[in-house]
């Protein structure tokens, strides 16, 4: 993995029990320095609606400020519930995290250039 | 499941996920594949946290109940309280918001969802037709 691209994995299904951890950690993760960032959810079949809340929270405050925050390793159930709430449509999601390093390679190409 | 119902009562978080692992239970028992039953968990959790949150201001328990009834799987909530209401504002829009998603898994996942009222209660009715799952077919024939 590029060491520009720092990665939060998180490897358990978010529900009641958990969700205000996830939240509160993806939170912190978003405030990091690294200007380009990649949820990694590759392991997780089930996230509940605060974790859907947490995600859209905190891609849009990296988008705020400056940063890049894709999502990878959706494929599965957890494709399913983020068609329902239609998150493709604002965050980048990907089924791999080889296709999500590729597209933000070329997030900071584009950056260069422009 | 089909001869009674099973019942679980729900307070808080703890209770949320036993909730889940009861529908997981009873929605394999009716012959619902793995991805289904995960989707069924989801709503149930979601139908059980709104109406924890409604239910009296969070300070009474909330009561759900499953059963299969004419081919169908349903997942009921019951409450005291108001109910939360069950129209989603923007449809066809997109919510980036940090809020407001757990209707609108619930009204997608399910087929059949619908509010009723019997003083002091509201019930949250939700169905799954099991059409589509082993017992369901063998049950329409």
């Amino acid at each position: 993995m590029d060491n520009r691209i720092r990665v939060f994995r998180w490897q358990q299904d978010v529900h009641a029990a958990n969700a205000d951890e996830f939240r509160g950690r993806l939170a912190g993760f978003a405030q990091t320095d690294a200007k380009l960032l990649m949820l990694v959810l590759q392991d997780v079949k089930y996230v509940n609606s605060v974790a859907l809340g947490a995600i859209a929270s905190g891609v849009l405050e990296a988008r705020r400020s400056g940063k890049q925050l894709v999502v990878a390793g959706i494929v599965g159930t957890l494709r399913e519930i983020f068609n329902i709430v239609k998150f493709s449509q604002f965050i980048q999601l990907f089924d791999t995290l080889e296709e999500a390093e590729a597209y933000l390679h070329t997030f900071v190409a584009d950056k260069e250039d422009g | 499941m089909s001869s009674r119902a099973r019942q679980c009562t729900v307070r808080g978080p703890v209770d949320i996920c036993r909730a889940m692992q009861i529908t997981a239970i009873e929605a394999a028992k009716a012959g619902f594949e793995e991805d289904q039953i995960v989707l069924l968990q989801l709503a149930t959790e979601e139908a059980c946290a709104n109406a924890c949150e409604y239910a009296q201001a969070g300070n009474d328990p909330v009561f759900v109940t499953w059963r299969e009834h004419r081919g169908s799987f349903m997942i009921t909530v019951r409450q005291t309280g108001h109910p939360f209401p069950l129209e989603v504002p923007q449809l066809t829009g997109v919510n980036t918001s940090a809020r407001g998603r757990g209707l609108l898994l619930i009204l997608y996942l399910m087929d059949e969802v619908r509010h009723l009222r019997r003083h002091p209660y509201v019930y949250l009715r939700m169905a799954k037709s099991m059409r589509r799952t082993a017992r369901g077919g063998n049950a329409d024939g």
